[in-house]
């Protein structure tokens, strides 16, 4: 019964049904719910197997054009968000860049400092000698003993001036 | 729906049967923004968005070339609701449970309701009838194919090596089982028929 139905529906679709056999289908559509709603549906799966088989390779190149053209759109869309986060990184390098000289800055500085000698601090004044004192002579000679850095005969001297 | 006017966004349906990469890129320029930053929204990202998009866009293509789509309202609105009907169908999908929904943005327009709902409803058809195509046997899907492919059936006949008639008939009965598989499918119910 049913296949019968799907011969005639291909027929009528066809244009092949003979004037009777027409005008008893166009009735039985009208009276018969189930046959109506069959063949609406019979009708609208040939006409999307039809468009599908017939158009294959338009509708391929029609698919391939709108990936292209979506693709393009979407790729631009995408970086301008991403380009703001490579300056960030390159910022992050420069901030550990800078951030490593001041360490080892630092330790230089703390390694420079931190065993303190007797030189570090080793440092004198150049004695003064007021002039017309009594004693100038040994004074004059004690003071450039100091100078000289010879501290022994300089105390010497000074001790004996005195 | 034919007493209805035409509008003018007609151009990009048109456009798009005929492959033309400028209304393609219009398309783009114009109206997919508004798609990217409601499914963005909504808690989709740029990539689903695309796929969205682009598969809209070929229902689009398919509905005008097999149905002769015709536009009664602004392309704007009839492509964002599509695209955002097509998206609250993919979240669904994915959850299996409620989605909270921005709702700001919803056309009042009827006529674009109207063709939304079309456009849709030939979405589905198609899904299934792809879906229940493949379950045919190999005999029947190679008919098929011939069949409207070679215009001719004498000519499928021929190639299959069978008789004009039985090749007739073969082809009422293929497209029948497919339409009976259709049938049992639990989503038929939902198409309208």
């Amino acid at each position: 019964m049913e296949d019968q139905n799907y011969i005639v529906f291909d027929q009528y679709l066809q244009g092949e049904l003979a004037a009777e056999e027409l005008i008893a289908f166009e009735a039985r559509l009208k009276s018969d719910a189930r046959f109506e709603t069959a063949f609406k549906l019979y009708k609208d799966v040939s006409s999307h197997l039809q468009h599908k088989i017939e158009n294959e390779t338009e509708t391929h190149a029609f698919r391939e054009n709108l990936k292209n053209i979506s693709n393009t759109h979407f790729n631009k869309i995408k970086t301008p968000l991403e380009a703001p986060k490579k300056p960030k990184v390159f910022r992050l390098g420069q901030l550990a860049i800078a951030a490593s000289v001041v360490i080892l800055l630092g330790l230089f500085m703390f390694n420079q400092f931190s065993n303190p000698v007797y030189s570090d601090y080793n440092t004198h004044e150049p004695m003064t000698v007021i002039r017309g004192a009594d004693g100038m002579e040994a004074v004059m000679e004690a003071t450039k003993a100091f100078n000289s850095a010879d501290y022994i005969k300089a105390n010497d001297l000074l001790r004996d001036g005195t | 729906m034919s007493e209805k006017k035409i509008h003018e966004d007609q151009k990009y349906v048109d456009g798009l049967l005929q492959n033309n990469s400028f209304i393609i890129q219009a398309i783009y320029d114009k109206f997919v923004p508004k798609v990217v930053n409601y499914i963005k929204q909504n808690s989709g990202d740029a990539d689903q968005a695309q796929d969205v998009i682009q598969e809209t866009i070929f229902t689009i293509y398919n509905q005008a070339k097999e149905k002769g789509l015709q536009l009664t309202c602004p392309f704007d609105a009839y492509f964002f609701l599509l695209c955002k009907r097509k998206w609250l169908n993919t979240l669904k999908k994915k959850n299996n449970k409620e989605v909270t929904i921005n709702e700001a943005v919803l056309s009042k327009d009827d006529d674009a309701q109207e063709l939304v709902f079309e456009t849709a409803l030939f979405e589905e058809k198609q899904a299934l009838f792809n879906e229940m195509f493949q379950k045919l046997g190999a005999a029947c899907k190679d008919l098929i194919k011939a069949t409207f492919k070679i215009k001719s059936m004498e000519e499928v006949a021929k190639s299959l090596g069978v008789t004009y008639a039985y090749a007739r008939k073969k082809k009422s009965l293929c497209i029948g089982q497919l339409t009976k598989l259709v049938q049992e499918s639990p989503k038929f119910n939902q198409l309208n028929y």
